[in-house]
Parts: C-alpha cells; sequence; structure tokens
C-alpha cells in the first residue's frame, strides 16, 4: 500500500496533515457518475480505494481557478458523459469514522485520508482503503459504504 | 420481387432482401441504405431466393425511420452495444489517469452479460477509472454492484433492502450468480 499515517504529512506539504474537521470535495459528473441524480458505484474506482488513491481537493486550501480549469478540460475530454458537473462535498471526520467488521472481527476503520500535495494542487488529499489486502468484493463493499457521503445535497 | 442489375461484364441477380432494401431507399431516401445496398452488390451476392415477407419489409422501414439498423430498445441489444461504445474509450478517457477497457474486458462483459439474456434486467453500464465494466442493478430490493477486469473473472458486492449481503471477490466467468441474486436481477421465475 503506498498511503502513509493519517498524521503525517509529506516532504513538501504546504497546509499539513488533514484534519477531522475540514471539509473535502470532489468533481462529479452527469451522466458519467450520476443516475437519476444520485451518484453510482463506478465513481469510485476500486484502484483508487486500494493502491492509487481517491482523489480530494481540501476545501480550506483549495485553488478555484485550478478547479474551474480542471472541470472545464474533463469535460472536453469526454463531452457526452460529462454534460454537466457538481461538486460533492464532505466532511474529513464523517468518512473516517465509517468502520466495517469482517466476520468474527472487532470493527476497524474502512478509510484513510491523508495530506498528498501535489507540486501543482498543494491542497490534494488522498483516500485509501485502511484495510490491507482486500479483494475486490471487500473492496466493493467499502465504497459502497463510501457512496452516501458523496451524495450531492445541490447539483450545479 | 428480385431484380436484375448488372455491374462489369458479370450479371447478377439481386435477391429479394436487396429488393426490399431497395423499396425502403426509395421510402426514405437514406443515402446509408444506398451505401448498404452498393455493399451488398459488391460482395458478390449469390442468387438465391429469399421471400420478402411483409413483416420483414415492414422491420427494414422501422429500423429506417429510427435513424439506426437495430432495434435500440430491445435491453439485449442496448446492453451490448453500451458495452461497445465503452470499448471505444482510450488510456486517459477522464484527462486523468483513467485506464481504458482492455479487449478482454469488453469480451468478458460481454460474454458475461449475455448468459443472462433474455430476462435480466437492464443494468446501468459505466467504466471506472481503472478500466473496470461496471454493471450496476438499482432495484427496490437489491443494489448491486458488478464488475470486470478482463482478467476471466467477475467480482460483486450486493445488499438487499432487508440488509442482506452478497460479496464475491473472484469468480470465474463460467460460474453462475447464485440463485438469490437472479430472481432480483432477471424477470425469471427461479425455484
Amino acid at each position: 500500500m503506498r498511503y502513509t499515517q493519517e498524521d503525517e504529512k509529506i516532504s513538501h506539504s504546504t497546509f499539513g496533515v488533514v484534519k477531522d474537521d475540514e471539509y473535502l470535495l470532489r468533481v462529479l459528473y452527469a451522466p458519467e457518475h450520476l443516475v437519476d441524480g444520485l451518484v453510482i458505484e463506478s465513481a469510485i474506482s476500486l484502484e483508487d480505494l486500494s493502491t492509487r488513491g481517491f482523489s480530494l481537493d481540501r476545501k480550506t486550501h483549495k485553488d478555484d481557478d485550478l478547479i474551474e480549469q480542471r472541470i472545464v478540460n474533463q469535460t472536453q475530454k469526454n463531452p457526452s458523459n460529462r454534460q454537466s458537473s457538481a461538486i460533492s462535498e464532505f466532511l474529513c471526520v464523517d468518512a473516517r469514522s465509517i468502520s466495517i467488521a469482517a466476520p468474527e472481527q472487532p470493527k476497524e476503520n474502512a478509510f484513510i485520508i491523508i495530506d498528498d500535495a501535489q507540486c501543482d494542487n498543494p491542497a490534494h488529499a488522498s483516500l485509501y482503503s485502511a484495510q490491507d489486502g482486500l479483494k475486490k468484493g471487500g473492496l466493493r463493499k467499502l465504497r459502497s459504504l463510501l457512496l452516501p457521503l458523496l451524495q450531492l445535497k445541490t447539483a450545479e | 420481387m428480385p431484380g436484375i442489375t448488372t455491374k462489369s461484364t458479370h450479371t447478377y441477380v439481386v435477391p429479394s432482401c436487396v429488393s426490399a432494401i431497395d423499396d425502403v431507399i426509395e421510402i426514405t431516401k437514406k443515402p446509408l441504405l444506398a451505401i448498404g445496398l452498393t455493399t451488398l452488390m459488391i460482395m458478390n451476392v449469390q442468387p438465391k431466393t429469399i421471400n420478402s415477407k411483409p413483416e420483414t419489409l415492414r422491420s427494414f422501414v422501422e429500423a429506417a425511420e429510427e435513424g439506426q439498423r437495430l432495434n435500440s430498445k430491445r435491453v439485449d441489444l442496448k446492453t451490448i452495444a453500451r458495452i461497445r461504445e465503452i470499448g471505444t474509450y482510450r488510456d486517459g478517457w477522464d484527462d486523468a489517469n483513467g485506464k481504458a477497457a482492455s479487449k478482454q474486458a469488453i469480451y468478458d462483459a460481454e460474454n458475461f452479460i449475455r448468459q443472462l439474456f433474455p430476462d435480466v434486467k437492464e443494468p446501468t453500464i459505466t467504466l471506472a477509472a481503472d478500466g473496470e465494466i461496471n454493471f450496476l442493478w438499482i432495484l427496490p430490493e437489491l443494489r448491486l454492484d458488478l464488475g470486470v477486469y478482463g482478467d476471466g473473472s467477475y467480482s460483486y458486492y450486493g445488499k438487499t433492502s432487508s440488509g442482506n449481503e452478497f460479496i464475491a471477490d473472484e469468480n470465474s466467468l463460467d460460474e453462475k450468480l447464485p440463485e438469490e441474486i437472479l430472481a432480483f436481477i432477471t424477470n425469471k421465475t427461479h425455484h
């Protein structure tokens, strides 16, 4: 697994560790990620959960121009599946407090969220499965647990 | 009725199905069908009698009126068409690190869903950023998230409205879905 501990920051971090009370953002597109206005499972790839990291923007530190430009670029790439965009928002602690239990095992946190600052986006954070070695069925269950947090309160 | 046409020094008897297409062209004036007729002629269609039934002609006309070759209202055709549309996506399709579905994933997805025809309820089919072809059934009593990656297997997670869970990590494509799941996602009665 590539993730680091949630209480660590990466060497080139600008904003430090992701705090529990921070809001996190994710850009979504319709109809690619939404059916009848609800976010669907394939909006969260299993590989993102397990190894690549599910990309998020930290609301407190976000760069609006960067996000807007990303939406323009990504929409141009696949206009038929990206007829409209929306930004999902959730509180970091709400994801960190989701737990999962294997049969006959105590409950454990399902996700970790870390500072994952990038050169061109210092407000970038990543969400991973906290469960090491989960196979695809288990990862599918994880994303079903994350999905309610991604549901849109208001769509653009 | 079959007609006779010539190309170069050869003589062809145009089968009745081509005559039917000819009729459609007359009705719709669709250039695409004219190209289809030309193609049939170039393909050296062998003299053969094919009954030009009224329903056949009607099918041609209806398809032509809808600007398509096949009836897109059929779940099986829609499903296959959607999978093949996904197959046209290339690496980077999401302007990030989005992976294209592999040829094997397209093949596996088609093979998987074909086993469920003609009774399967229509799923939502999407491509995830990691190259997964995802089938999602959002039904009143079950939400089923199932996908293939082109490694010869499929995996799923489903949960019923009453809280029962179904989970599989790497089922072989030869392995059928459990009857309990089929009872939800198909219109067929299972015992």
